[in-house]
């Protein structure tokens, strides 16, 4: 058995991995994808979907083969003991690097459209006390968290998507299929790689209350994510014009301002923002405990609290001198981070996966025998 | 020049303060159960992250994992983005 002895139900599981996939593909990645495949943007979606599906299905997959034990736990049995580990720890790190990344996100969010006078170091710090406080208390408190603030967030969305539809124009979207191809495969790589995010799952499949359940994750997950950037998409293209989404910071939030109803229901965006903050932190918080969980049981703790405020030193200061401004913050995650996430999260699975298939093959050989 | 490094110096004391209260938080409660493999890997983490804090406030040089990323990564990404 592993270090976490919380229990969360199938559909906590579905909506914790919903926000940590959502949270900062809805708010982001629009602008990514209209200025790779203009107002075509939407085909990328439907692409990445159908690609993030797959992965979903098969990261599953190899979790159900063995579905008692977590990820380091089976990585060392079949990688071996120093293999294994270096994998896994590769694995922590990734998630460390990313959760650094979200924690500088959100302080530019906060910087660049609400409270431009604070220093980021404040924003990053109080972020990541959160953050920690909330991985100290552990797996099902969070994701119980979630269930109470991720369809809210749903909410927020579907309620400024329907107050700012009647001055959309969906003649924005033609003409139909101009962009160039690899212009929009190149969007739903970036799409893909927030999918690909979606490998942490192989730390909670153990602590599902019946893991023979994780199965049905993966569908509802895909149906929501799909959902809602498509949504979103279409919406930000017929409001504003591909070429005028692409040059936002974050489209989403400028379509929130545009909103007024009558002459009283004005400045959503407010709502928009402690919602989108709340989700953040929800995102940040699984990728901490899912990074901190794995270190702890690489080095075979018997609980990884421990670790939890130590970390949160590395984290902030990982936070603070990774990215040197909002362009940098903008230029890795449209350049650099869809090729490092794929590349990580997919060639780990893939190793193990494999790994697993020949040890199968070894176990029905020696059963014949 | 006198103020500034008696802020830098306000700095290091605030972070030194939070590394024993971390300290102070974990430790007994380990000592307590017995559990020293957990105290070696807690305190190497502290160290590391204390260090980096003090490093990052006396301006020097951290070794950015964002460079190593993009080092790595800026082959293929001169291919696929090409202009």
């Amino acid at each position: 058995m592993g270090i976490e002895k919380g229990k969360i139900s199938v559909w906590q599981a579905v909506l914790l991995v919903s926000n940590s996939i959502l949270a900062s593909m809805v708010l982001i990645t629009p602008a990514l994808l209209t200025k790779e495949a203009g107002q075509d943007a939407w085909l990328s979606v439907l692409i990445a979907g159908v690609v993030g599906f797959i992965i979903g299905v098969f990261v599953v997959s190899l979790g159900l083969r063995f579905p008692n034990k977590n990820l380091v736990e089976y990585s060392i049995e079949l990688l071996g003991p120093w293999f294994g580990r270096g994998v896994c720890i590769i694995f922590a790190l990734f998630f460390l690097h990313l959760s650094a990344y979200l924690v500088r996100a959100f302080s530019v969010l906060l910087m660049t459209e609400t409270m431009p006078e604070t220093p980021f170091f404040v924003l990053n710090m109080l972020m990541v006390i959160l953050v920690a406080y909330g991985v100290y208390l552990g797996l099902e408190v969070f994701s119980r968290v979630n269930e109470i603030i991720f369809p809210l967030f749903m909410l927020a969305i579907v309620i400024i998507f329907a107050m700012a539809a009647p001055e959309m124009d969906f003649e924005q979207l033609k003409p139909y299929l101009t962009h160039s191809f690899p212009g929009i495969l190149r969007g739903s790589l970036i799409l893909t790689s927030f999918y690909a995010e979606g490998a942490f799952v192989l730390m909670l499949i153990p602590s599902l209350r019946n893991p023979k359940d994780a199965r049905k994750i993966v569908l509802p997950v895909s149906i929501i994510l799909l959902f809602v950037i498509f949504t979103d998409v279409v919406g930000l293209i017929s409001l504003f014009g591909a070429q005028e989404t692409a040059r936002m910071l974050f489209p989403t939030f400028e379509l929130a301002k545009t909103v007024s109803l009558g002459a009283f229901v004005e400045r959503i965006e407010s709502l928009v923002v402690g919602l989108w903050v709340s989700s953040v932190s929800l995102k940040i918080m699984a990728f901490y405990y899912v990074s901190v969980l794995i270190i702890a049981e690489v080095f075979n703790l018997t609980d990884y609290r421990p670790l939890v405020l130590p970390y949160a030193f590395v984290l902030l200061v990982l936070s603070l001198i990774g990215w040197e401004d909002t362009n940098h913050v903008r230029f890795y995650l449209s350049r650099y981070f869809p090729l490092f996430a794929v590349t990580v999260m997919t060639g780990t699975t893939l190793l193990l996966y494999i790994a697993s298939s020949f040890r199968r093959k070894d176990k029905k050989g020696g059963a014949t025998q | 020049m006198r103020i500034r490094v008696k802020i830098v110096f306000l700095k290091i004391l605030f972070v030194l303060l939070l590394g024993a209260g971390v300290a102070y938080h974990e430790v007994p409660k380990l000592l307590q159960q017995q559990l020293h493999r957990e105290l070696i890997v807690f305190s190497c983490f502290l160290l590391i992250g204390v260090a980096l804090a003090l490093a990052m406030i006396l301006n020097l040089p951290i070794p950015n994992p964002t460079d190593a990323v993009e080092y790595i990564f800026s082959p293929v990404v001169r291919m696929l983005y090409p202009g």
